[in-house]
């Protein structure tokens, strides 16, 4: 019944598409984090940081055509994410800070400031008191991938990006040194990789990538920053990573799996009156199942 | 009984326990779609 809510017929296999585009994103944010063990938990609030700045220079601040802005907002987006990771990043390597704690704790700090500009300078004063901002203006939106359907190029940029991912970590110099501090910090700092700079570096990519979702789910569908923008997409974004083994290319896969059990949860709950919480009960057993097979495909039990 | 590092895992070992996982996820959310009460070939009637 889940298959068919999410893959049984057109409008079922777009929604799929669309909720899997800001789990690429922030799957691939933490994918790249995790293999270097840059333990990135905050992707919400780098996914805010994109939509605040999609908002902020896509409401008609710059009335350019939009072969121009668009290329500029992604920009932006992708240095906004990379700015709010990067404190976190300073912290560890500075003095040492587990970033577990920081990037957790910025996403509450993060979600606070969002909801103090939707309050103040950014409401919407035609939002009928609703805590939301303007719209952006249409030469800032994603061109949709088929006329009269709800699929936006924001899928497009996510797999283009899930490839590049995959490019950079097995074909570039990055990709290396990203992998060998991951594989063992000491080890690597022996060999003369400069630790801190490729983690810094990891951070930068990781926090571009995750606001990355927040410039698609503006631009791409809801035309304008609520605080209900994300339904956990950054947190969700852990749970595809891991399920993709930390593969770019497995995140799609893995994306769209996600995603496919959202709207079919969605469309079984219609169907056969069933909880939609469901699919969140499905996500958590395969989190926990499947570090359980990474585990095992590594280790093996042996009885003393 | 304790845990041992595999040097150099075969493909099968890789591949196998995730699709394991896999299936068991869709074995367990199938039980409990139907302790939930769902009708399986209700949308189909």
């Amino acid at each position: 019944m889940i298959l068919k809510g999410s893959f049984g017929s057109q409008f079922a296999i777009l929604e799929t598409l669309n909720r899997a585009t800001p789990l690429i994103f922030t799957g691939l944010a933490v994918a790249v984090a995790f293999r270097a063990k840059f333990w990135n938990i905050g992707a919400e609030a780098q996914l805010y940081a994109g939509a605040l700045m999609t908002v902020l220079l896509g409401t008609g601040v710059l009335p350019w055509p939009s072969f121009a802005i668009l290329p500029l907002i992604i920009v932006a987006s992708i240095l906004a994410g990379a700015v709010v990771l990067l404190a976190p990043a300073l912290l560890k390597i500075r003095f040492g800070v587990d970033e577990v704690v920081t990037t957790l704790l910025f996403n509450f700090i993060f979600l606070l400031f969002i909801s103090m500009l939707l309050e103040g300078v950014l409401k919407d004063p035609m939002g009928m008191g609703w805590p939301k901002s303007a719209r952006i203006i249409p030469e800032a939106k994603l061109p949709r991938i088929v006329d009269g359907l709800r699929l936006h190029w924001g899928f497009g940029l996510a797999v283009f990006s899930a490839i590049c991912i995959w490019i950079i970590q097995n074909r570039s110099t990055l990709g290396y040194e990203m992998r060998a501090v991951g594989l063992n910090r000491d080890a690597a700092a022996f060999a003369g990789i400069p630790v801190n700079v490729v983690i810094v570096k990891t951070a930068l990519l990781s926090g571009g990538l995750a606001a990355l979702a927040g410039f698609s789910e503006v631009a791409g569908l809801k035309g304008s920053l609520t605080l209900d923008l994300s339904p956990g997409f950054g947190y969700t974004g852990i749970i595809v990573a891991m399920l993709a083994l930390l593969n770019p290319l497995g995140v799609i896969v893995a994306a769209l799996f996600v995603a496919g059990i959202f709207v079919g949860a969605d469309s079984m709950s219609r169907a056969a009156d069933v909880p939609t919480y469901l699919a969140d009960i499905m996500l958590a057993t395969a989190l926990l199942l499947m570090v359980l097979a990474i585990m095992l495909t590594r280790f093996s039990v042996v009885r003393d | 009984m304790r845990l041992e590092p595999i040097k150099n895992p075969t493909l099968v070992r890789k591949l196998v326990p995730p699709t394991i996982a896999l299936i068991s996820t869709v074995v367990i959310a199938s039980f409990l779609a139907m302790v939930a009460g769902a009708i399986r070939f209700r949308s189909l009637e």
